[in-house]
């Protein structure tokens, strides 16, 4: 009996505590809330990319290019970051740009937390200077291909060199002869985030920027941001808050403990998000996509081709979404189309939200042949680790792909562990890829030379002379199992390493589209994987926000015009 | 008064102040001949103060030469000079010379010409007593007076005994006498005599001239002292006269030369015998003709050594003995006649020889063996000369006693080889003059052959050739002109004919002389008739070519025109079928350069430079045009190949920069005058990219004609990339060309081959036939994060 009230006391304990929680829990007023799944922090590195597609976007809020480009409410615009554009000379094809040397650093601050109560007190003058330029500039050049800003830049300025500056702190870019060179195209090619020479390169994150929000101090390894005194950032905080997976992420929104989702589950609009008196929400272009990689090792080029053509694309997209079912999964793209799931069923490599499909660049073969079964083994063995995002993503699928209505029943899917991935205990890996451009740079090295290990983003590439080394294709450093010293295929893992590397090293446009149409079609012939759609990308806010402040268009970062967010006078 | 008075005693001053005190003798000094007198100041001898200057005035003498003699024992506290002149010591004074030379005693050749001679005190040492007597005298005297004792020992010591003199006659031996010893007393003595002589001489031309009539003792004392010398002086004369004939005579025994060298002397002594005693004159004579035995032979030797043709010159002249025979008193010998006269006829025949051998020399050198093509009137005229010499016969030859002595054999031969010498010149000229006229006949009617004939035949007048040596470069020289004046004329055929003729001729005196230089103008002329061919017909082809280069219509007609041919074919070379078939295709070559080269090369430039300069005024047929010369062309000259490209629609115009526009034409490729016609241009792409494949934005600007439509209707009829069709569709974008972007259309993104050959070509239709300039460029898209 005593030991009855202990219990009954806690539980009025757990609930006054709740109680006091939900009724007097401080508000998210002046504050941008995103969530991020716990283990998988976001890191911070405005010239990598990484496999947390909320990494990429937070480089927006912390880096200044010398241009910036954001979106506007009639799309792209370039902005002044920190440098302004003096001329353009059309004959020498000599770029002037006046630096801003009185913007400063991040680390001209210092900035403290105490809970919600943050203090910024000025420990210095660190100006920003040609030096920081020209040490970003060498590490794109370092960085090479594994960075999509050394392609837009090398395609302009080969040397990745500037004079100057002068007296007026102006400098000069000699760009290449091969074009005409319009103001928008310059802002282009300089609009690589700049990060100071004092950078600490061997940090996974990069704290110290100059844009429009700085770093506090990481909590758990993980910073918010304070708008920088600057800056002109309108909201002043921005949080990120962790929560165990993306399952939660919705009701968390919906229970106002965040205040941005920038990706919802599925893609779709959410039926508890509905309330447009509390939410809005804006879309954008695919930035994810799920696709099965076969390992080679396992399946020999026909069992894959089988496979691909046993999986139906299409229907496994109608199951995804519940499509014609009570409970299906609404969708609408940053064009406004509802429900066009077909459009976002992928046939190749390239997704087709991706330009090079979207441009006729890459051309798909349906895949409409009836699947030869008898090659297949018994049960193909698909894969999946659910444990690294997407959840429920991964579980819906995995439930369909088991789905013998679906897969003939030759598909045995299930979820396991990192390590079962990482040992290649697979037919097959389900794997959804995120952060992936939909534009010229699409990164190939992300499929192709990822290390087959969820728990980190490791890109095994090696450079010799002007080539991809070998070593990239070991069958323990890719999904795929690509070896190119398998006697059987190893002379098309050797090609496809060249066209791979073709397509993500090159600066000129004519290759990129060649090399996207070579690995796109060598990898068909191979095939290597089952591309099966995309995840629309629909990013929710609370009301709290003005929603015409919100821009996003197209490829344009989601959080590029954070800083113009604006808050509606509260009721 | 008061002036006067102070007049007076400066006069007085002025006296008492002067440097040279006069001292005036009393009694007065005289210039009459007498003793020393004493020259006193009355009684007493003048004082002398020492440091003061004293002086006496002299008269002039009575006469001329006359001596003043001074003589006083203070002179050795003074010193003193005597003048003709003196102004107390003012201006210059001309110190008369003291003849005596000593002490107490001056003697002073006194003038005549002043009133007053004057003795200076200039220096007087100590205050003395002035102890003076003065004397005036005749010069001669006073010098006869003071060397009178020595001229009579001169006389004394310098008489020669007469001993020998005096002796000799008829039989007087002579040679007994030492001559050299006599001679050597005699003539020592005889030359101080003779200076003593002269003395005197000088001495009496200072004698009064009435000395002779006067009584003056010294004077006759003089003249017999004066006879006595000359009597000593004629006798060493004479003496030494015949010591010296003697003497002579017998230096020259056995050297009849010498002897005869001294017949002068000998006829001298012995025309002037009667000076000496008459015993000596005739002992010489004898001793003289006994010498002159051997002289018509001596003279004789001489003549008969002479062998040369020269003047007999006989050493010493026989004229030597004309008078010496008489003047011993003997005759001639009849044989220095003969002598004289063969000797006379020797030398005058010896100059005629000379003479006329010279006139025929004369005549003879009037002949340049070497004179070039001598005129009718060379020879004859120095045949008339010839004719007029004629040559006499030696008489000297024909003198009995002497015609045999080798000069006169020499002459006698020398005349008749003479003789012969003139009468072969005569012929020879002769000859001479009858072949020059044929000569300058054949010559005159350009027949160089009949001269060359003609010489050939003369054996006998080989001398001939000489005058003739350039007959055969003449010859060739001829031949030469004639072709070249062929050549000149451009007479190709003939002048080739004339060429082969030359080269096969060998009609020449000295074929192998004249062979090289032949030969070297057989080559000549075939040069120049290759060069004269060639020039015409690049003259010809080049006038063509100016004439017609903007020419339009009928292009290919141009080029079937004939000049393109050479003038004339050759036909001949003397090296041989090889070098006339080089020649030939050189002249090819040429005009087929010319054809396919230049003559295209200058049309297609002014053609062109008419069209760009108006593109509207027949602008496409200006282009074909350069078109259709540009088939012909087969030059290298990049510029060329790149108008007729750019003329030719066919031909993709390059564009091998990126982002820089290039002009280029639109042309038509039917030929509908009013009608609608289809243009075509193409671009060949070939932008170096270090893109393996390359991509490319082509922009291309067009005329507002052709793209002002555009809106409503395609502006092309077809856009190919290496024949394949591009539309728009998928990624390609073929943006419309409106007034908003200028007309100008985008094709993007247009894929290139890397190698390339990439050819755009646009095909559109237009209701006309005209030229357009259209304006395309390239660039490379960029990749784009959004």
């Amino acid at each position: 009996m005593k030991k009855q009230y202990y219990y009954v006391a806690a539980a009025i304990v757990v609930l006054a505590a709740v109680a006091v929680y939900i009724f007097w829990k401080p508000g998210l007023s002046d504050r941008i809330v995103i969530p991020y799944i716990a283990h998988q922090p976001p890191i911070v590195d405005p010239h990598l990319p990484n496999a947390t597609p909320l990494s990429d976007k937070l480089d927006e809020l912390q880096f200044d290019g010398l241009f910036n480009v954001v979106a506007g409410p009639s799309g792209i615009v370039y902005e002044d970051g920190l440098g302004e554009l003096v001329s353009i000379d059309s004959v020498t094809n000599t770029i002037t740009v006046r630096l801003k040397g009185a913007k400063r650093w991040h680390d001209s601050y210092q900035a403290t937390a105490d809970g919600d109560k943050v203090t910024i007190a000025k420990t210095g003058d660190h100006f920003f200077t040609p030096r920081d330029l020209a040490f970003t500039l060498k590490r794109l050049q370092a960085l090479g291909s594994l960075s999509p800003d050394y392609i837009l830049v090398a395609q302009a300025v080969p040397t990745m060199t500037f004079a100057g500056p002068d007296a007026q702190n102006e400098i000069r870019f000699q760009f290449r002869g091969d074009r005409v060179w319009k103001e928008t195209d310059v802002k282009e090619v300089l609009s690589f985030k700049i990060i100071p020479e004092n950078a600490d390169l061997k940090s996974a994150s990069l704290r110290n920027g100059s844009g429009a929000y700085l770093a506090l101090p990481a909590a758990n390894g993980v910073s918010s941001y304070w708008k920088s005194p600057d800056g002109n950032a309108n909201i002043s905080r921005v949080s990120l808050s962790p929560f165990v997976d993306n399952s939660t992420f919705t009701t968390e929104f919906r229970n106002g403990n965040i205040n941005v989702l920038l990706e919802t589950p599925f893609g779709c609009i959410t039926p508890i998000l509905q309330d447009q008196q509390k939410f809005f929400c804006k879309s954008n272009i695919s930035t994810t996509f799920f696709g099965l990689l076969m390992n080679t090792q396992r399946l020999s080029r026909e069992q894959r081709n089988a496979l691909r053509q046993m999986i139906d694309t299409k229907a496994v997209v109608d199951r995804f979404f519940k499509v014609s079912t009570g409970q299906q999964r609404h969708i609408i793209d940053y064009k406004g189309n509802y429900d066009n799931y077909s459009n976002y069923l992928n046939r190749s490599i390239f997704p087709s939200s991706s330009y090079y499909v979207e441009e006729g660049i890459v051309t798909p073969v349906p895949n409409d042949a009836a699947p030869h079964l008898s090659v297949l083994p018994d049960t193909v063995r698909i894969k999946a680790c659910v444990n690294f995002g997407f959840r429920e993503e991964y579980s819906e699928l995995i439930e369909i792909l088991n789905d013998p209505a679906v897969t003939h029943g030759k598909v045995r899917a299930t979820a396991v562990q990192n390590d079962d991935i990482k040992a290649g205990n697979y037919d097959a890996v389900l794997i959804a890829f995120t952060g992936y451009r939909s534009n010229f740079l699409f990164d190939m090295y992300d499929i192709f030379f990822r290390e087959p290990d969820f728990s980190l983003y490791k890109i095994n590439l090696g450079v010799a002379g002007s080539g991809a080394e070998p070593q990239a294709f070991q069958m323990d450093r890719n999904f795929f199992r690509l070896d190119s010293q398998n006697p059987s295929e190893g002379g098309d893992v050797q090609q496809l390493l060249k066209y791979v590397y073709g397509f993500m090293a090159t600066s000129q446009i004519g290759d990129k589209q060649a090399y996207a149409q070579k690995t796109a079609s060598l990898e068909s012939d191979m095939a290597l994987g089952v591309w099966l759609f995309s995840l629309p990308s629909l990013a929710y806010f609370n009301r709290q926000f003005d929603s015409a402040s919100v821009d996003m268009y197209g490829v344009a970062s989601q959080l590029s015009t954070a800083k113009k967010w604006k808050e509606l006078p509260q009721k | 008064m008061t002036r006067t008075i102070l007049a007076i005693a400066i006069a007085f001053i002025l006296v008492g102040c002067s440097t040279y005190k006069e001292l005036k003798p009393d009694p007065v000094l005289t210039s009459a001949e007498r003793g020393y007198v004493p020259v006193t100041d009355g009684e007493k001898n003048f004082q002398l103060k020492q440091s003061d200057k004293y002086f006496v005035k002299f008269p002039r003498p009575q006469q001329e030469y006359f001596y003043l003699v001074l003589t006083t024992p203070a002179a050795a506290w003074t010193r003193s000079f005597f003048t003709a002149s003196f102004d107390d010591g003012a201006g210059t004074i001309l110190k008369i010379k003291d003849q005596a030379g000593r002490d107490s005693v001056s003697v002073y050749a006194i003038d005549t010409t002043t009133q007053f001679s004057y003795w200076v005190i200039d220096s007087v040492s100590k205050d003395t007593q002035l102890p003076l007597t003065y004397r005036y005298l005749p010069q001669w005297r006073y010098t006869f007076e003071t060397k009178f004792s020595e001229y009579q020992k001169i006389l004394e010591e310098n008489v020669v005994a007469r001993t020998i003199y005096e002796a000799i006659n008829p039989a007087y031996d002579v040679d007994g006498i030492n001559i050299s010893a006599a001679v050597s007393e005699l003539r020592p003595k005889n030359g101080q005599l003779k200076e003593m002589h002269k003395e005197l001489l000088k001495l009496e031309s200072v004698f009064p001239k009435n000395i002779a009539a006067s009584k003056d003792t010294a004077y006759r004392e003089y003249a017999a002292f004066r006879a006595r010398v000359n009597d000593e002086l004629q006798f060493q004369s004479n003496y030494d006269d015949v010591l010296s004939l003697f003497q002579k005579e017998a230096e020259t025994r056995g050297n009849m030369s010498a002897f005869l060298g001294e017949a002068d002397y000998f006829v001298k002594f012995l025309t002037s015998a009667k000076k000496y005693r008459e015993p000596i004159a005739n002992k010489a004579k004898a001793v003289l003709l006994a010498r002159l035995d051997g002289a018509l032979p001596y003279y004789q030797n001489q003549v008969r050594a002479k062998e040369d043709l020269s003047a007999i010159e006989l050493s010493p002249s026989p004229v030597v003995v004309d008078a010496f025979f008489p003047a011993c008193e003997t005759r001639l010998p009849e044989g220095f006649g003969q002598l004289k006269k063969f000797v006379e006829l020797c030398n005058v025949e010896v100059v005629v020889v000379q003479k006329t051998e010279a006139k025929i020399d004369e005549v003879a050198a009037t002949i340049d063996p070497k004179m070039p093509w001598p005129l009718d009137t060379y020879y004859q005229d120095a045949l008339n000369k010839l004719l007029r010499i004629k040559v006499a016969e030696s008489r000297a030859a024909q003198v009995p006693e002497y015609r045999d002595y080798p000069i006169a054999v020499r002459l006698g031969q020398r005349v008749a080889g003479l003789q012969k010498k003139l009468e072969d010149l005569q012929s020879m000229y002769q000859q001479a003059a009858t072949i020059v006229q044929q000569i300058n006949t054949l010559k005159a009617a350009g027949d160089i052959k009949g001269v060359i004939g003609l010489l050939r035949q003369q054996q006998r007048a080989a001398f001939l050739l000489k005058h003739y040596t350039d007959v055969d470069v003449i010859s060739l020289t001829t031949q030469k002109n004639d072709v070249s004046a062929r050549i000149n004329s451009g007479q190709w055929a003939a002048a080739e004919s004339r060429l082969r003729d030359l080269a096969g001729d060998r009609d020449y005196l000295q074929y192998t002389a004249v062979a090289p230089k032949k030969d070297q103008t057989v080559k000549k002329l075939e040069a120049d008739i290759f060069d004269g061919v060639k020039r015409a017909s690049e003259a010809r082809v080049t006038a063509f070519a100016a004439a017609n280069q903007t020419v339009i219509d009928d292009v290919p007609g141009l080029y079937a025109d004939s000049v393109f041919v050479p003038v004339y074919q050759l036909s001949f070379s003397s090296s041989g079928a090889a070098d006339l078939k080089q020649k030939r295709l050189q002249i090819d070559q040429y005009l087929d350069k010319i054809k396919t080269v230049q003559f295209p090369e200058s049309a297609i430039k002014a053609i062109y430079a008419l069209f760009q300069k108006n593109p509207k005024d027949r602008g496409v047929e200006k282009a074909r045009a350069i078109v259709e010369h540009g088939k012909f062309y087969k030059g290298t000259d990049k510029k060329i190949r790149a108008i007729i490209d750019e003329c030719n629609p066919a031909v993709p115009k390059s564009i091998t920069h990126a982002k820089d526009y290039r002009e280029l034409y639109a042309l038509p490729v039917s030929s509908s005058k009013s009608g609608t016609n289809q243009y075509v241009f193409r671009i060949r792409l070939n932008i170096p990219s270090d893109a393996e494949y390359p991509v490319y934005d082509v922009n291309i600007k067009l005329p507002q004609e052709v793209a002002e439509h555009a809106r409503t209707k395609t502006w092309y009829d077809e856009i190919t990339i290496n024949k394949k069709v591009i539309k728009t569709e998928g990624r390609v974008r073929i943006t419309a060309p409106t007034a908003d972007n200028g007309y100008e259309a985008q094709i993007s993104p247009v894929q290139m081959d890397k190698a390339g050959n990439n050819i755009l070509e646009i095909k559109f239709t237009y209701p006309g036939l005209k030229v357009f300039e259209i304006s395309a460029m390239a660039q490379v898209p960029i990749i784009r994060k959004n």
